[in-house]
């Protein structure tokens, strides 16, 4: 066994541990507290709710949600982000704009969005692309910053047209911080979403969760917070390896 | 001197240029709500706002709530502190261990994070107690990251001249480990500020708990348009201030740290 296959047993050992420790907590927990399910109840409501349609009904809606206000963000962000690192002054100006709006509780647009949206889907996928936008115009503005000027000064050597600096230089050497702002973006807008469904919903997981909690249904809540935890693990542990690829492509 | 003069006039160019373009903003907006091309229900006009924003700050309500949000943040960046310090320390020691939990933090913060606020509700109730936890689980992970990368980030050499000049561990930590990473474990305590203010005033906003985020939504739910806008500067007023303040502190602390 090399190294590293012996840390990456350590790592999966230590990660199993954690998730015992979380099942005991809870275990202790609930002898004290009438209110919380011992983890044998949550393992019931689990299986009852794995197989029953409305979970993955109200998962689809959520994650619906979030990849659309994901995409919305993203192609905003690019675009943002790329007009304010072409130019100097462009990017002297909205930085301040966006590190300030950076640090504001988004959550509190949430009355305009739903003024302006109505209820439904809409608000819900604004507020995820809300909430979203900002780490990918973020990683946009540094990544259009750092482009090698090496590399810019041999496309220029070699005359090459707007395009072509464009396509050949520019883009290659953003995919990678882009692609780590999305990442970011990703679990960025599944908390708008939820937390937009949370304030005010007829679908989508927050209103399970609400539903749940308002019923007294609480390891059935337990199960759902587990389940969106597995999905959004899966889907960043997905991303993190196409990251990687894309940085050995890089020959970073 | 000509460089000198030249920065300070496209500082200059920038700030009037942000003034400009707020200005037109407001116009713009005012004039498209005033003339009813979009309806009151949905924005208030910025004139309204203003009025508004100066009746709010002659309430008590508004000092109330104030007090409420900054009352709850400040306990939460203590314990915070608290937290993401040992979670950042520990992370440094045990390698391993941060290598295990990063996954399972990143994927746990964004959203699960959000959804474990009934449960909190569940044992605390519909109080400050509840806010303040999950402001803490919130706040205290930026904390741990910056500690810990502030840790592993100190050149070798400076733990070789400990080394060499027999400090006991307790002088490693005090004089050179903890100087060496203040400048990112101070960027960090920022962070950390940042995400418990976010976290406060959401937990406030969804579960009507007191202080400004409650406000907030209260005022949409009654359709107080006004309110809700007045409400929103006021948030975000606060936030930009909070920031910037420490941004300015985390700078002092960076530049003459070196």
């Amino acid at each position: 066994m090399t190294a590293k296959t012996a840390t990456k047993y350590q790592v999966l050992a230590i990660q199993l541990i954690v998730g015992v420790g979380v099942i005991a907590f809870l275990f202790f927990a609930s002898r004290f507290n009438s209110f919380l399910p011992s983890p044998i109840a949550v393992f019931i409501a689990g299986g009852d709710l794995l197989a029953r349609p409305e979970l993955y009904w109200n998962l689809g809606v959520t994650l619906y949600e979030a990849l659309t206000g994901l995409l919305i963000a993203t192609v905003l962000g690019i675009g943002v982000g790329v007009l304010a690192g072409a130019n100097r002054a462009a990017s002297e100006f909205l930085s301040p704009i966006i590190l300030a709006l950076y640090s504001v509780p988004k959550i509190i647009f949430l009355p305009v969005l739903l003024m302006v949206f109505g209820v439904g889907l809409p608000p819900k996928i604004a507020n995820a692309a809300l909430h979203a936008f900002f780490p990918i115009v973020l990683n946009s503005m540094v990544g259009m910053s750092a482009v090698n000027r090496l590399h810019l000064k041999v496309a220029r050597s070699m005359v090459a047209s707007r395009s072509q600096i464009v396509f050949k230089v520019f883009l290659p050497s953003m995919v990678l911080p882009v692609f780590a702002g999305v990442r970011l973006g990703l679990g960025l807008s599944v908390m708008g979403a939820l937390l937009a469904e949370l304030f005010e919903a007829q679908a989508g997981v927050g209103y399970l969760v609400h539903q749940f909690y308002a019923k007294g249904l609480i390891a059935e809540m337990i199960v759902l917070i587990i389940v969106v935890f597995v999905v959004i693990l899966s889907i960043n542990a997905g991303m993190q390896r196409i990251e990687n690829r894309l940085n050995r492509w890089r020959g970073a | 001197m000509k460089g000198a003069s030249m920065r300070i006039s496209r500082k200059i160019k920038t700030r009037l240029g942000h003034l400009v373009v707020a200005v037109l903003f407001v116009a713009a907006l005012e004039t498209l709500v005033g003339s009813g091309a979009v309806s009151q229900l949905v924005m208030s006009r910025p004139s309204q706002i203003w009025l508004r924003l100066w009746e709010d700050l002659a309430t008590s309500e508004l000092w109330l709530s104030l007090a409420t949000t900054v009352h709850e943040v400040s306990i939460a960046l203590v314990l915070s502190l608290l937290v993401g310090t040992s979670l950042g320390y520990a992370f440094y020691c045990f390698r391993t261990f941060r290598r295990a939990a990063e996954p399972l933090l990143v994927a746990f913060y964004s959203a699960p994070a959000v959804l474990l606020y009934p449960v909190f509700m569940t044992l605390l109730g519909q109080s400050s107690a509840t806010v303040i936890t999950m402001a803490v689980v919130l706040g205290s992970v930026p904390i741990a990251i910056n500690v810990a990368v502030g840790f592993a980030g100190i050149e070798p050499i400076w733990r070789k001249v400990g080394q060499s000049l027999n400090a006991t561990p307790r002088q490693m930590l005090l004089r050179i480990m903890i100087p060496a990473a203040t400048p990112v474990i101070v960027t960090g305590f920022r962070l950390g500020l940042t995400f418990a203010l976010i976290g406060v005033i959401a937990l406030e906003f969804l579960t009507y708990s007191g202080g400004l985020g409650r406000l907030i939504s209260w005022r949409y739910f009654i359709f107080d348009t006004n309110g809700v806008y007045s409400g929103i500067v006021i948030v975000a007023v606060l936030s930009i201030l909070v920031n910037s303040l420490l941004g300015t502190l985390e700078r002092k602390v960076r530049s003459r740290w070196v």
